[in-house]
């Protein structure tokens, strides 16, 4: 599956503003395909994490009441230019992606 | 002694599918009881072992009053509470209400934003869960087209 993710991280000082999107289509499982009529099937991301340098700062639980691809912003401390920020995500399916972004 | 290879290659191909797997995520189960209970009280117990919380002003839930599209309803959290652990977001009307749930290091600043579908109009509960107890608030939000939840 084609999956994307974007984000963007700004430093302000040793904090860190992180504004995530990951592609997915989130499917609750009781949507009917307009062409076809049949049910699409549920497809959710499950889990996210935001991992600092390794350690996991957010984990993100979801359920399929998150909108279709799911849209995060947070901000943690701690931080500083040549850092990393890893997320990465499981789905129902037991799908996943990552990718890592170097904090400048 | 002859042993067989099939077992050693389908072990091996097992190992290089966990380890393609987020690392972090090996670790962590998602509360699935939880996320499928469609009665709000009962995901809070499955999810934080109890329903109750006490209602806090500390904790301020931003949502629009009138959501036109119930399919993104941008939602954001924060609060001056200290030692947030945790805050999980609950839409009582939803089929299954809790929305939601963020795990907090002690390195996060105290606030979260996401969008979140609303079946149809409901009262939408944050929860927060700190070192020193869980305290909530909620807000009513008007949907005026509902987003499948």
């Amino acid at each position: 599956m084609a999956t994307g993710i974007k984000v963007t991280v700004r430093l302000k000082g040793d904090v860190a503003d992180v504004k995530s999107l990951i592609k997915h289509p989130m499917e609750t499982g009781t949507r009917q395909d307009t062409d076809t009529g049949e049910s699409v099937p549920m497809h959710h991301i499950t889990q996210i994490t935001f991992a600092h340098n390794d350690t996991p700062v957010l984990l993100v639980d979801c359920s399929t009441a998150v909108s279709k691809d799911p849209y995060f912003r947070f901000s943690f401390g701690n931080a500083s230019v040549g850092d990393r920020l890893e997320i990465s995500w499981v789905d129902s399916r037991g799908e996943s992606g990552s990718t890592e972004t170097v904090l400048a | 002694m002859r042993t067989s290879r099939r077992p050693f290659i389908q072990g091996a191909l097992a190992i290089t599918a966990l380890l393609g797997l987020p690392r972090y995520l090996l670790a962590l189960t998602w509360p699935k009881n939880a996320f499928t209970s469609t009665v709000p009280s009962e995901a809070l117990v499955e999810l934080l072992g109890t329903d109750h919380s006490e209602v806090s002003d500390k904790i301020e839930l931003k949502l629009p009053v009138i959501a036109e599209n119930g399919a993104e309803v941008p939602v954001t959290v924060n609060t001056s509470l200290p030692g947030v652990k945790s805050i999980s977001i609950v839409v009582e009307k939803n089929p299954r209400p809790l929305a939601i749930s963020f795990g907090f290091s002690p390195q996060m600043l105290p606030e979260v934003a996401c969008r979140l579908k609303l079946a149809k109009s409901s009262r939408v509960i944050a929860v927060v869960e700190t070192a020193t107890g869980i305290f909530s608030t909620s807000r009513e939000v008007t949907v005026t087209i509902g987003g499948c939840a």
